[in-house]
């Protein structure tokens, strides 16, 4: 309990927690993210460790009172009816929500258009374990540009920056990273109802 | 939180066990029932039920395969598919022996056999590496390990190491470089590791350094100690990352064993329907 206070995930309200006695290093975790997430994997799997044996990846940890949101200039942060935080496409990438998490969990990344690669190719690529590396880039849902102006082109070629953290799949059934693990290492809990059961229990 | 609720650990959260006995004991029942009827062959008609039921569960042991490749398929989680993937290994392999009638006969029925021995075998010996390996692994440490990583951390200690011997003197420097650079340098995983504990490993560390300790003057003294921090850290990776490349390794040799494996099965069902 005290780990968790000190970390301060005891203010969170739905921590992602890996417990490493049972990880096996497959990355599922990480490559259902990045399925589920544009080819962008939301989740690194190192951070800080609560005992030998729960790490505390970095993923966004959804807190009571988000300062990112609150700091947030354009107001792109928002709490979904269910808890969720996530940002809306209105982000310019600014960096302040980045700067302002208490557990570095929001990453700015420049993001490209068309570098996605989608169908069953990377499927079955998947699926032979040939994937190599995630494709990089997310979809945008940028405008078609029908004037034909060159510079609105080059514009919307040019790398644009944009936050990025865990939004819990809010757009999925499941969350990825968990429904995805195999031997159930990587558990999203709430930390203040979860480490009191524990403590009870022991 | 809806999806939070759903992803609460229950302690309870595996029935497979008690399924997986109920049916065993049913099968075994069956068996001996047949026996005592007199017709067990693999061609009679509980043979070639047990083969059919077989070769249905050992199909669906490989969708696991493709199970893990779709992730936001609504058909369980993969650790549930896992467990239904163990169990039903077993029980595949119960219901093939009986259908073999726990007797070789035939060339290829016999090399099948062996192949779905092998295939069983390092089932068996996946699922032990699953359980014990990871816990191996974080038992000792509390830092995370990220395999995909451990290249550039090595390569970081490294340099660390180089920049704290070229501050120490010339005689140093060349025991540096003799005896203690190629050992952080060497990124190979050292197999005997796999059946040490973390502790023996720094253990090992600890004694060789201490053996060139003896060489080094008193000055030097704090730099070999920092030295040997980074070297025994390297170690530890080094420790992690065979037990993590044994866990990937053996991947390797489940998978396209149980293709080949399946393939024979399939020229079996084919010739045993030609003939």
């Amino acid at each position: 309990m005290r780990a968790t206070v000190e970390t301060g995930i005891i203010q969170t309200r739905a921590a992602l927690i890996i417990d490493l006695s049972r990880c096996v290093q497959c990355d599922n975790c990480l490559e259902a993210c990045a399925a589920l997430h544009d080819g962008r994997s939301l989740l690194v799997r190192k951070g800080s460790m609560l005992n030998n044996f729960n790490l505390l990846p970095t993923s966004c940890m959804h807190c009571d009172d988000p300062t990112c949101m609150t700091k947030c200039p354009t107001g792109a942060i928002t709490r979904d009816v269910t808890g969720e935080i996530y940002h809306k496409d209105s982000c310019i990438g600014c960096g302040s929500c980045a700067q302002n998490c208490p557990f570095g969990n929001i990453v700015i990344v420049d993001v490209h258009e068309d570098e996605q690669k989608h169908g069953l190719m990377l499927w079955f690529s998947r699926l032979f374990g040939l994937n190599g590396k995630s494709p990089p880039g997310p979809i945008e849902n940028e405008k078609t540009d029908t004037t034909g102006d060159k510079r609105a082109v080059a514009r919307r070629r040019k790398p644009r920056k944009k936050a990025y953290k865990c939004d819990m799949c809010r757009d999925h059934t499941y969350m990825g990273c968990v429904y995805n693990c195999p031997t159930g290492a990587a558990k999203r809990v709430n930390p203040a109802k979860f480490f009191t059961e524990i403590a009870s229990a022991l | 939180m809806k999806k939070l609720q759903q992803a609460e650990p229950h302690i309870l959260r595996s029935k497979w066990p008690l399924l997986f006995a109920m049916i065993t004991i049913l099968l075994s029942v069956s068996y001996y029932f047949f026996i005592r009827q007199g017709a067990v062959g693999s061609g009679s008609t509980a043979g070639i039920f047990w083969g059919v039921s077989g070769l249905v569960i050992a199909i669906i042991l490989a969708g696991y395969r493709i199970r893990r490749s779709l992730y936001n398929l609504r058909l369980g989680s993969l650790s549930g598919w896992l467990q239904a993937h163990i169990y039903l290994g077993v029980l595949c392999s119960v219901l093939i022996f009986m259908h073999s009638g726990f007797r070789f006969t035939g060339i290829f029925s016999s090399f099948l056999l062996c192949l779905f021995l092998l295939v069983v075998v390092s089932g068996i010996v996946g699922a032990l590496l699953y359980r014990t390996i990871p816990f191996f692994m974080a038992q000792h440490s509390n830092v995370s390990f990220a395999h995909e990583d451990v290249m550039r951390r090595f390569g970081e200690l490294l340099e660390e190491a180089d920049g704290l011997a070229l501050e120490a003197s010339g005689e140093f420097l060349n025991i540096y470089k003799s005896r203690i650079r190629p050992l952080i340098k060497s990124k190979s995983p050292r197999w005997r590791y796999l059946f040490m504990d973390e502790v023996e490993v720094i253990g090992k560390c600890e004694q060789y350094l201490e053996l060139v300790a003896r060489q080094t003057g008193a000055r030097e003294i704090y730099c070999l100690h920092m030295i040997c921090a980074l070297y025994i850290e390297k170690e530890k990776l080094i420790y992690k990352w065979g037990k993590a490349l044994l866990l990937r390794g053996w991947l390797n040799f489940h998978v396209p064993l149980t293709m080949a494996m399946l393939t024979a099965a399939m020229f079996h069902v084919i010739s045993i329907m030609y003939y």
